[in-house]
Order: C-alpha cells, then structure tokens, then sequence
C-alpha cells in the first residue's frame, strides 16, 4: 500500500494543472470554504426538497422553530409556543426584533403568506403535504380557496395554527426547508436571490461554480463568526480530496473509500469525526405482486445478505447492519437484531416459495458510484443461493417515475430523515396510503393502525413503545432488505475551530465555526 | 528466364511480412486473441467469483481461500479463510470477521482439503470486489474483440454495400445514399453513440450495433470512391463489352479490385470500435455488472485511483496495446496491399 504523501502526489499530479489554474486565496482567514458535490436547486423553499438545497435554505431563510444540535426543537422565529389540550390547536408568539434582508420586520402576516403560498396549485411545490394537515389547506390546495382558515392572525406578533386532528409530528414540520418564511416583497427572483432573514446573504452564485455568502450584519439572532462562507461545486470526489490536502477546503466528506487511509492517518486522525445521518438504505420489493408478495422470499432476500462483510469491507466499516426501518438513535434502547446471513437458511425459504431452481429478477437503481459499487457485491450475494439480479441503471428521473408506478420487482434506494422522528421513518414508508401509491405496495392493517396511533400522539414513553412495535412488526414482514444505517465522515483543517455536527442536515448553519492560524 | 508470376495476395503477404512494425502489430493483435479465445483455460480464476476480503490487493498479493458451491448448479464461491476444521462430513470454517459457517463435504470444490482451500497468487492484483485482475482482464479481451470484431463487419456489410452501389450505378441511387452518409457524418460520433445507447437498456448487444451503425458512413465514402475509381478501368471495360450483367461486374469485377484499402479500414476500424465499447462501457452504457470489460474496468477502477491504480492500470494498458497492434497492423496492411508502394 502507498502511504498518503506518495499517494497524495499520484492523485495530485494528473490535476496539478486544474488545481492551480482555479485555486481560490488559500487558507484565508475570513472565510470559510467548503465543497458540495452538486450544485442546488435554488433559493426557493417550495423546491427545495433534495438534501443539499434544503441545507443551504437554512443559512439564508429563519423558519419559526428550528432544529439544534440533536433531535430537540429551539426557538428561531417564534420565541414561544403553546399547544392545546386536544393537540389541534398551536400558538405561536414570534419575536419583534427580526428583520428581513431588506430590512422588513417579519410579522405574523409573513407567515400565513409563506404557509398559504407553499400550498397555493400555482407553486406547485412538492412539499405541499407539510402544510396539507391544517384546516382549510385541502382547499387552497385544490384551488377553491385563496387563504388557509387554520391559520389565524391575533396580531403582528401572535399567530394560531388549527389542524384538522392531533398529529405530534407537526411542529417538526415547521422547521423543515420548505416551511422557511420567505419575503413576499421579494418573491420575484427567489429561484436566484433568497428572499429571506438568516444569517448568511447570498454575495454571488455561479452555477455549478461556487456560492458566496456574507455575513448578514443586521441578524436578530447568533451571528456567524466567519465573515464570509464560500461553497464549491466538486462533483468528482477526488478533486475534492485532493484540494482538501492543499488547504482550499476547511472541511472534506470523507469518501468511504479513503476513510481509512484518513482516519489512521497520523496528521488527519486528530480531526476525523464521524456523523450520524439519520438515514438508511434499503432494496425495496413490490409486496404486492409475485414474486416478493411472499414473504418467504422476501425474508430469503434478507437472508442472503451478507451485510457485516459489506459494511466491513466495502463501505470500509462504516454503517450499522439495519434492523427494521428506524434508525437506532431514533429508537431509545429498543433494538433487535438485524437479519444474519444465512444462506442456507435463504435456499431453504427459496425452496419452500416453490423456487428450488432460484429465480430471475431485476433490480432498478438510479445514483452514484458509490451506491452502485455496493450492489455488484450484493448481486453476487443473491446469485450464490440462486437468485439472479439483474441490475438496471436509470435515471434519476426515470427511476423516481417507476417506483411511484409500482413498476420495479426491486429498487435500491436510501431514506434520510426530514425531522428527527422515528414516525419519519414509519409512516411515509410502510402506512399503505403511502406505500401503495408511492412505494413498494406494502399494506398490513395491524401496522396501518400502529401508525395511526403514533401519529397521533405526544412524545411520551408509550409512543416511543408503540415506535419500536411498529418497527418490529415490519421487520419481521421484510418489506424490504433491510442493509444499514450509514455514517458520514468528515475531516477539518487543524486551524478549524467551533466545528460542531448536527443530527439534523439543516441544522447546520456553520454560526461557531472560525478559523485560527 | 522463365518469369514467375506472383499472385497480388502472395506478394502483399511477403511485403507484409518483411514489415517489422507490422510484425509487431501482428504479434500484439495475436497475443490478445490468443487470450481471448484461451480465456476459461489460462485464467486462474473465476473472474467474476468476489473475495471481498481481498478488495484493492496490489499485483502479486496471496492469499487464502476456501471454495464450495451451496448447490452444485449455483455459482462458485469463494470466501478467505482463517481457519478451516473438518468433522467428519461437516467442515467449519472461520472467515476474516471471526464468523464460523458450516458446509457439507459434498458443496466443497475437491476432494482434499489442500484443494478446498488454496492459496492464490494474484498476479495483476484484485479488484475493488477482490476480484482476480488478470482473470477479468483475460476475459475482458474477449467482450472487447467481439465487440470490436463484430462492430467492425456491421460497417464493413452496410458501408460496403452502399457505397459499391452508389460508386458504380451513381443516379439517383448515389445521390440518396450519400446525403444519408453525409447527414450521418454530421453527427457528433461519441454523443451520437450515447443517444443510441442511452435510449436502450444498456446491452453489449445494443453497443455493437450503435458502433456499426455510426461507423458505416467512412466505410461507405471510402468505398464509393474505390468503385468509381476502378469501375473506368480497362478490364471493367472489357467485361461491359463481353456482355456481362452490372451486377455481376460490380461484385465479381470491380469489388473485388477494391478490397484493399478496405480491408485497411476494417483493422483500424476494429481499434476504433475497441475504443468505443471502452468509451461507453465507462459511461456505463456498455457491458453491465458483472462482465468484465475492459471499459467497465476502468471505469471503477477510476473511483480507486488514488488506493488501488492497478484496476484501471491494467485494462487501460490492454486496451493500449491492442488499439496499437491493430493499427500498426492496418498501417502495414496498407503499404503491402498498396501496389504502388514499391520497396
């Protein structure tokens, strides 16, 4: 094996030209850069339903709550709020020092007109279900009304929410990327300018360059110690490796490839962190026709996996071998087991489903390298007992089609949470409204009605109960092959300082970090 | 003196073979082939049986694996080893994540245990799968010579074809077909290629049609040209005037005096067509998991650059040699075949 340095020169030489031919100020101390391995959307809030959009919303827009460190919810634009006995009706008192860019207070009004707009046919925003609970929505939505009647205004600072029936999860809703409160005075270019209060303006845009944010002065809230953030558009990982190890970038997802080489390394170890995601990955299998509508073969599926040997070996040991659909810092100390590879155990349920000679299938994907690298592996898998899987790159956009039309026997795909709840994991998945339109066409009464329950619940210990039952009754139904709940990995320049992860993708606005040199 | 007379073939052959570099080019061109078609006796290994635990292995790296089959008509297995023990009928072995798994005798690969578990030596080292390289290189000569030949006769049949009638019944007839060559000229050759291989599921089968549909058109031009430059010779003339039909002059006549240059075109054609497979087998549009191309090769390979360069090293370095052999062997096929070309 070549040591880092050696291995630094190889990787550094074929792009030596590249490197010096863009290599912004290095290591300037007044601002702080990082690299997105894809450009956004926008500054839209209705469109930002990918990941790397919805991050960078919350460094240019305030939403009412907002996310911290961990799962817990923090005041933002709201200082307060009250929820009544029946769970259908929130209060919330906003705070009267906070400011829009262009120096508007932001008052209630704001707020009914970034929730309605969400909601109105003409933005067509595919987050509209945030917001599609609350009494009267159903009718903005369908283009019968103008205005939400389960938004009430009591004055510039106080604001009322009705929703139609208790549903606990809905405060979380509220710090998502798409309920951010946007300026309606600005709204005619807010694809390119943000239209919004955070922390951070936007300075300039360069597509599928770099993004450059200022420090916004006038924030009611924590200011950022950095004066300026810059954002770098690097989709291939190794130019971002390599301009990590130059200096030009403060902080580098690791590749799961170079982990170890990172994290052993004895100059980068030091500033090695790991990141929980909050997220799994999975194979879907239509449940609802043959074959995977017998659960022997779907349990066969899971058996045949080899999961510890591939977190181990191929995602170089990160990820946790998944055991059901919620994610373990989700679940409060109510784990099971996962699945253990048994292929003997896979051939027998093969044989019992009536498939002694195995079986032939295609398994659809759409993604990255790295997504993909992981399937050959699995394929080889599932051959050894007899299963062929055959594997079908598609677009994104293809993919995302077929799945919704139920098309595809299986699908690779991952889930990443919106809000840090294990309902987020339970009812857009496996409640047979949304699976059987949207996703495997997995429908089962009993956890069809655990859902229910949960949804309607406050956080108490018997919801976290019926949150583990739930998860337990779809493990043991295999919906899915279940694979793992993966890690990411970051390493920070030594003169990095007030690096801080968040559970959370948007909780993360980079306001302590600063750069000592 | 009695004057020998030499056929052209006979002569374009002893030229050929006083050629050094096309000697060369021949040798390069063989060995690949040889290759190829001795694939499943020379390769070590299976190319496609995963080790995991060997991923990323540099060239020369042993190691120890045990090999058995869960049913005899399933695929081979093959899984390291740390430790194996035998119990009469039953064999235990522990793997590299201190796990023990059962196998009966009868799923093993063998008969002793020195050939369950063998200790191999991969000599271009393993993959990102842990992979033998050279047996997926060895086997990858083979997609990259069907393709290449395959491809290359496609537009050798259809270029041939239209450009000999274009070239000698001229009309209408030529004037169809080479607006349609130059319309196809037109496109981008490689976007063109990914536009036909993009709007199929992605198959070896779907490359080599979309090489030869795209190449035909050079083919084509080259042979129009070749026909009417020969259709005015003398001995063309003499057989119009002993009243032999146009189409039994075109291909017993005139084709087969045009044959040289073209026969130059199909081995180059065949290193571009090898490209190509390459070119798209990286976007991911050719061979699919897991056949070894040598396009596909690379493509992951690429992703371990930085860990493990070998895996894309050494595709890189076959696809080399034989896109250089095949050229330099078209190059010495042009100057023997040439019969101005004198020594």
């Amino acid at each position: 094996m070549l040591s880092l340095p050696q291995k630094r020169i190889l990787a550094i030489m074929p792009l030596a030209l590249l490197i010096l031919s863009c290599a912004p100020d290095n290591k300037n101390i007044n601002e702080l850069t990082i690299a997105y391995p894809a450009d956004i959307r926008g500054f839209d809030p209705s469109t930002a339903t990918d990941f790397r959009s919805g991050r960078t919303m919350s460094f240019v827009y305030d939403n009412l709550v907002r996310f911290d460190v961990g799962t817990e919810l923090v005041p933002c634009l709201a200082n307060a709020w009250e929820v009544s006995e029946d769970g259908i009706e929130y209060t919330f008192h906003l705070r009267k020092d906070a400011l829009f860019f262009d120096g508007n207070n932001i008052t209630a009004s704001d707020v009914v007109y970034s929730f309605t707009r969400i909601l109105l046919p003409k933005t067509t925003s595919p987050q509209s279900w945030l917001f599609d609970r609350i009494v009267g929505a159903k009718d903005v939505l369908k283009g019968l009304a103008k205005n939400v009647s389960g938004l009430v205004i009591k004055n510039d600072s106080t604001l009322v929410i009705r929703i139609n029936e208790p549903f606990a999860p809905f405060i979380q809703y509220l710090a998502m990327p798409s309920a951010a409160i946007v300026n309606y005075r600005q709204i005619e270019n807010i694809h390119v300018i943000p239209a919004g209060s955070g922390p951070w303006n936007l300075e300039s845009w360069e597509r599928d360059g770099e993004i450059i944010f200022a420090r916004n002065e006038s924030y009611w809230g924590k200011k950022t110690i950095m004066p300026r953030l810059r954002i770098r558009i690097l989709s291939e990982p190794m130019t971002r490796s390599a301009e990590f190890e130059a200096g030009n970038l403060d902080m580098l997802d690791v590749p799961n490839v170079e982990i170890r080489a990172w994290q052993n390394h004895p100059k980068w170890g030091e500033y090695f962190y790991k990141e929980d995601d909050l997220s799994l990955y999975y194979v879907g299998m239509n449940c609802s026709r043959p074959p995977f509508n017998d659960i022997r073969l779907r349990k066969a599926m899971n058996y045949a996996v080899d999961r510890e040997k591939i977190i181990e070996v191929l995602r170089f040991g990160v990820g946790i071998p998944a055991s059901g659909p919620v994610p373990p810092s989700l679940l409060k100390g109510n784990q099971i087991d996962p699945y253990p590879y048994d292929p003997e155990k896979a051939l027998r349920l093969l044989k019992e489903a009536g498939y002694p000679d195995g079986l032939d299938t295609k398994l659809w994907v759409a993604g990255d390298a790295e997504m993909y690298h992981v399937l050959e592996a699995m394929q080889s898998n599932w051959q050894a007992v007899g299963i062929r899987v055959e594997l079908l790159l598609s677009d994104w956009n293809v993919f995302r089609t077929a799945v919704k039309e139920g098309k595809p026997e299986l699908y690779y795909l991952s889930w990443f949470a919106d809000y840090p709840d294990g309902e987020n994991f339970l009812y857009p998945l496996f409640h047979s409204k949304e699976s059987m339109v949207k996703r495997n066409r997995f429908s089962n009464a009993e956890i069809d009605s655990i859902i229910d329950l949960i949804q309607a619940l406050p956080a108490t210990p018997k919801r976290e109960e019926l949150i583990a039952l739930a998860n337990r009754r779809i493990f043991e139904e295999a919906p899915w092959v279940f694979l793992w709940y993966p890690e990411s990995n970051v390493v920070i320049q030594p003169w990095l300082k007030g690096f801080e992860s968040k559970l959370i993708f948007n909780a993360q606005r980079y306001d302590g970090w600063y750069k000592e040199l | 003196m009695k004057q020998q007379v030499q056929s052209p073939w006979r002569v374009a052959r002893q030229k050929l073979m006083r050629d050094p570099a096309a000697i060369v080019g021949l040798v390069f061109v063989s060995i690949i082939v040889l290759a190829g078609l001795l694939a499943p006796i020379i390769a070590p290994m299976d190319p496609n049986a995963q080790v995991l635990e060997f991923l990323n292995q540099p060239p020369g790296f042993r190691g120890e694996v045990i090999h058995f089959r869960y049913q005899p008509e399933l695929p081979l297995q093959m899984v390291a080893v740390r430790e194996v023990k035998e119990f009469g009928e039953r064999i235990e072995y522990t793997d590299r994540l201190n796990r023990t798994f059962t196998l009966h005798r009868n799923q093993l690969i063998g008969k002793t245990q020195k050939e369950w578990v063998s200790n191999h030596r991969y000599w271009l080292g393993t993959d990102n799968f842990g992979r033998d390289v050279l047996s997926r290189l060895l086997y990858g000569a083979r997609i990259s010579l069907m393709v290449g030949i395959s491809a290359s006769t496609l537009s050798l049949i259809v270029g041939l074809l239209l450009g000999a009638v274009a070239g000698y019944y001229g009309g209408w007839r030529e004037t169809i077909i080479m607006r349609f060559t130059d319309i196809m000229f037109g496109f981008p050759t490689l976007l063109f290629l990914i536009g036909i291989t993009a709007a199929f599921e992605p198959s070896l089968f779907v490359v080599f049609m979309a090489i030869g549909f795209v190449t035909w058109p050079g083919m084509a031009r080259l042979m129009r040209g070749q026909v009417m430059s020969v259709k005015e010779r003398e001995f063309v003339k003499a057989a119009k005037v002993l009243g032999f039909s146009k189409w039994h002059i075109l291909w017993k006549h005139v084709v087969p005096n045009c044959l040289a240059p073209v026969i130059v075109a199909y081995t180059l054609g065949i290193a571009g067509a090898i490209m190509a497979e390459a070119s798209l087998s990286f976007l991911g549009l050719g061979a699919q998991p897991p056949i070894s191309s040598w396009g596909a090769m690379i493509s992951t390979g690429k992703d371990f650059l930085r860990l493990a360069p070998w895996i894309s090293m050494a595709p890189g370095i076959a696809i080399a040699i034989t896109v250089f052999g095949f050229n330099l062997l078209g190059d010495g096929l042009r100057d023997a075949l040439d019969p101005t070309m004198k020594e």
